[in-house]
């Protein structure tokens, strides 16, 4: 339940708690039963904030702020606009409210917030070197004046920035603090809030051996017997998703040799024909390395919808980023192997479809690719898009002649 | 220690040292919870001996207790307890009344005859005297005993010349206080609460005349008994009057429950009369009642249960378990067959029992499917049954509005052309929620912020051109505020836009309330500025129509601020300071216009 921690004695009021326990009575099930309801969901979560706000209930009010700021970033519910605002909020508030809403279940909620905040932010041009310095700050500062070990969790989202900025030094002290969280049973997921972060700690710092040994010790389900629930519930908790983590890492971060050692070890995963939803645009970029190229039209309407997106500014510019230079090297795959023309919906409306051959595809993905780059490069001294697009088009020397 | 070695010393036992005062004192103050009790162990005891009797003299059919109470000139009273029951010999004496913990009813006699069995119910009797006077002869013996208890844990046996006959007589001595607080109506009434049931008749002789306690009329004794005597039975019961009854009807069970014709909350407690083996345990029904029979009084006689010490609770054992399972059955059948056979009066019931009963539905699926039909919602189009919107869920979609507020803002809008649905009211939304979830092919959808833009009419291409301009200063006037403005046509015409504020509107006020934080530098919101909150514009509004024609960007700029202000107010919802002060300036500009010229 997405606000089970709060019972109904830490809730200042009858209608407030109404509003809470039905947020709970709809995140009852399993995630995608949360992702399902968000449109009733989301409203109400937001009319708890109104609530809470109004009624001076700082414990409800920040609590249900993390929350809806970690769901609607879920991939399934992403609402940007939604998540920028309530960024907004944070800044807002949480200064002014020193000391209100540090309740007694122990967690500090407003420490979760501005590492999430921060996190969200790196994906964005428009949030510079400086403003990141800026929230890397505040995220101290909060985490100084209400954090404690419970937070050590948050230091997920100081790895996404370490590998952003190739950071190893603010990558250490965020995999130690993620150790200490893991020891001491304050990560919420091993999957999510553990392994996955140090697995990009591991392909930033090299570490080819700990980085298979972490993935097979989650294959084998060999963890922490606190933490097995993880295989139960968490929809990350598999072997392809993990791989698809460490390969994705791999491309971030420029690190094409280690893509190819681990793609030659891995492809017999990704060579069986994909079955279920082609909604992933890496793992689709993998497969067709792998050599399946099956569900193409799936696969199509998938790049239509991830360029549709890119312009609705649906989706952080970082993702649409890496996803149009997996698009370009599908594309070149396909204009490589002779492939027609596709019928595409791209930059536009209805009246732009038309049949492109591959490589306009390719260089169409390309170009998206190359603009979001170098709008990530003038922002971040440290981003280095020519490494990562290098990286993207290196990957192709690995595949699998069909 | 260790163990090694040989013995030094032989080893000793020694025994607890026992503080029989304070043991007295800590049993009789603190395994009851009231001092009322000791009339109900009294009654017990002498119900139980004429049962043992009974056992052993199958002939023996004439068994009776009697009460006397008689105050004296000193503000005390005597109150004596007799039964021609079984009576105690010399030893039983000694065994059963000087022991703790010992009682005659374990052991020789079939223990589930009594439902005294911790021999320590006399104890009770120190609650209201220092004293306890047994006078009692076996009728196993020629001879009575006497027996002198007192609350020092001291007493004394000596032979009774005065009893004559089989039984039993105990006498205690109220003091002043305890004569207060038990005076002869008060303890008429302990008595009459408690022994209602009993089948031995209770006599009682006191200072104001002999009568009967227990000549209660019980239907369930009765070889027939009409619906409409039971019910007079209920309201003598618990003095109410009573909308139906349930008989309660299961092994070892019998009963009623009545159902209540008063409003009722799940929360109230102590409604019901709880027996055991005919002698009253207990009224409140939390282990035995299912919760959500809140709104029933029930009368049970229970024959298997087993009490607990104090004898005002029953042990939670498969028993408990299985007589809780029996009366849930009999109530839930009977709402089953009002479904069927008597839909009028289940109506009537649900109507009584409204919100207590969707309380329930929530959170019990079988309640809810049970009720849902015959509960009430407040809709656009008057009130409709849940049966009613059952039907229509099932044709096309059914809307309701999580909020009163949104639902009086959307009805006028909707008109007759949907069901929309208040589900403001505590439980509605959550009813409404769950009806898919019970009910297959129903479509239920809640009605939000962005249900307007499908409701609301898009305004033909050439409307749209001739207002292009007139939007657009609209878009930019609201801008201010955080709201976005978008152009439809609506019924009804005569209001000239729709207010509609998202949660978001909110949010967006933290844009304004305190400056940007600076990070969002560079972010672009779209055409809409991103904005939850909406200004609706009726293009079919005349006046609107008018104001499209203005060129005067000013004037323009004021009358779309005045409008925004006008659908707030007409939306109930509540102005900030910054547009009371738009208020303020707009008027004082249309009094300007007004003495100026014509718009």
């Amino acid at each position: 339940m997405i606000l089970e921690s709060l019972k109904r004695n830490h809730v200042k009021t009858d209608k407030l708690w109404e509003m809470v326990d039905r947020a709970n009575q709809l995140t009852q099930g399993d995630y995608d039963s949360w992702d399902n309801n968000a449109p009733a969901l989301v409203p109400l979560m937001e009319r708890i904030l109104v609530l809470a706000r109004e009624q001076e209930d700082w414990q409800v009010y920040f609590y249900d702020m993390a929350k809806l700021f970690w769901y609607i970033r879920r991939s399934t519910v992403n609402n940007i606009s939604l998540a920028l605002k309530i960024s907004e909020m944070f800044h807002r508030d949480y200064e002014q409210r020193v000391g209100e809403g540090v309740g007694p279940f122990a967690r500090e909620w407003r420490v979760d917030l501005a590492a999430k905040i921060l996190g969200f932010y790196c994906e964005y041009p428009q949030i510079d070197d400086g403003k990141i310095a800026r929230m890397l700050a505040i995220f101290r500062e909060c985490e100084a004046r209400y954090g404690s070990d419970w937070n050590y969790g948050d230091y997920t989202e100081i790895m996404t920035l370490a590998r952003l900025n190739r950071d190893k030094d603010l990558a250490r002290e965020a995999a130690k603090k993620l150790e200490k969280a893991m020891f001491d049973n304050y990560c919420y997921c091993y999957v999510c809030t553990y392994a996955r972060p140090m697995l990009g700690y591991h392909i930033l710092h090299n570490e080819y051996e700990e980085t298979v040994e972490l993935v097979s010790r989650v294959c084998r389900k060999a963890i922490p017997a606190k933490y097995r629930w993880c295989f139960e519930k968490c929809q990350q908790a598999n072997e392809e998703d993990l791989k698809d983590t460490v390969l994705m890492n791999c491309l971030e971060l420029g690190k094409s040799g280690q893509f190819g050692r681990f793609f030659a070890e891995w492809q017999e995963l990704y060579r069986k024909p994909g079955q279920g939803e082609a909604d992933d645009t890496f793992n689709i970029l993998f497969r067709a390395l792998a050599g399946d190229w099956s569900q193409q039209k799936e696969r199509l309407l998938l790049a239509e919808q991830d360029d549709r997106e890119r312009r609705e500014q649906k989706e952080t510019p970082l993702d649409s980023l890496y996803w149009s230079l997996c698009w370009y090297c599908y594309f070149r795959m396909m204009d490589e192997d002779g492939a027609g023309n596709v019928s595409l919906l791209l930059g536009g409306n209805a009246e732009n479809r038309r049949e492109y051959s591959c490589r306009e595809a390719a260089e169409y993905f390309e170009r998206q690719a190359d603009l979001l780059g170098a709008q990530m490069d003038r922002a971040r001294e440290r981003f280095h898009y020519s490494n990562v697009k290098k990286a993207f088009a290196e990957s192709l020397q690995y595949r699998r002649s069909v | 220690m260790g163990s090694g070695g040989k013995k030094a010393k032989k080893e000793e036992d020694f025994s607890f040292q026992v503080d029989l005062k304070g043991i007295i004192r800590l049993l009789s103050e603190n395994l009851y919870s009231s001092g009322d009790v000791f009339l109900r162990e009294l009654l017990q005891n002498a119900v139980d001996a004429i049962a043992a009797r009974r056992e052993l003299e199958s002939e023996f059919t004439d068994g009776k207790i009697k009460i006397t109470y008689h105050g004296d000139t000193d503000g005390q009273a005597n109150l004596v307890f007799s039964d021609n029951g079984i009576g105690l010999t010399r030893e039983e004496i000694h065994t059963f009344l000087s022991v703790i913990g010992q009682s005659s009813k374990r052991g020789k006699m079939e223990r589930t005859s009594f439902i005294g069995q911790f021999g320590i119910g006399l104890l009770s009797c120190f609650l209201v005297t220092d004293e306890i006077v047994v006078k009692s002869r076996s009728v196993r013996e020629e001879k009575g005993w006497q027996w002198l208890g007192r609350s020092d844990g001291t007493y004394q046996v000596m032979a009774d010349t005065e009893i004559s006959e089989p039984g039993t007589r105990i006498e205690l001595k109220l003091g002043r206080k305890m004569a207060r607080r038990y005076p002869e109506e008060r303890a008429i009434e302990l008595l009459k609460e408690y022994g209602f049931l009993i089948k031995v008749p209770v006599e009682f002789a006191g200072d104001s005349g002999n009568r009967r306690i227990n000549d209660g009329f019980i239907p369930w004794r009765q070889s027939f008994c009409s619906g409409e005597e039971i019910l007079q039975f209920g309201e003598m019961m618990f003095g109410e009057e009573f909308f139906g009854v349930v008989p309660i009807l299961g092994e070892g069970l019998k009963g009623y429950a009545f159902i209540s014709e008063r409003q009722t909350s799940a929360a109230t407690m102590g409604r019901h009369k709880i027996y055991l083996k005919d002698m009253l345990i207990t009224e409140d029904g939390k282990d035995l009642i299912p919760k959500w029979a809140f709104f029933t009084r029930c009368i049970v006689n229970a024959e298997h249960l087993t009490p607990m010490a104090s004898r005002e609770r029953f042990a939670v054992d498969h028993a408990l378990a299985k007589a809780r399972n029996a009366i849930e059955k009999c109530l839930f059948e009977y709402f089953v067959n009002l479904s069927k056979f008597d839909v009028n009066k289940l109506k009537r019931l649900t109507i009584i029992h409204n919100v207590a009963i969707k309380s329930l539905a929530v959170e019990n699926e079988q309640i809810y499917k049970l009720f849902f039909p015959f509960l009430t919602f407040v809709t656009n189009i008057g009130d409709l049954t849940g049966l009613q919107i059952l039907e229509a869920a099932k044709r096309f979609p059914v809307y309701y509005c999580a909020e009163v507020d949104d639902f009086r803002r959307a009805r006028p809008l909707v008109g007759n052309a949907r069901v929309l649905i208040n589900g403001g009211y505590i439980y509605d939304t959550k009813l409404l929620q769950l009806l898919k979830h019970y009910f297959q092919g129903v479509r239920v959808e809640m009605f939000d912020e962005s249900s307007y833009a499908e409701l609301l009419e898009e305004p033909s291409e050439s409307r749209r051109r001739e207002m292009a301009y007139f939007l657009s200063a609209a878009v930019q006037a609201l801008d201010k505020f955080r709201c976005g403005a978008m152009l439809r046509q609506f019924e009804p015409a005569e209001a000239p836009a729709l207010y509609v504020a998202s949660a978001d509107g909110f949010l967006d006020s933290a844009f304004l309330d305190s400056g940007p934080s600076g990070f969002l530098e560079g972010f672009e919101f779209g055409d809409s500025g991103g904005y939850g909150n909406k200004l609706y514009i009726n293009a079919a509004n005349p006046l609107i129509q008018r104001l499209a024609r203005v060129r005067d960007a000013e004037m323009m700029d004021n009358m779309v601020q005045i409008v925004y202000i006008h659908a707030m107010l007409a939306g109930h919802y509540t102005l900030s300071e910054r547009e009371l002060g738009v208020l303020n300036h707009g008027l004082m500009k249309l009094m300007e216009y007004g003495l100026g010229g014509e718009i």
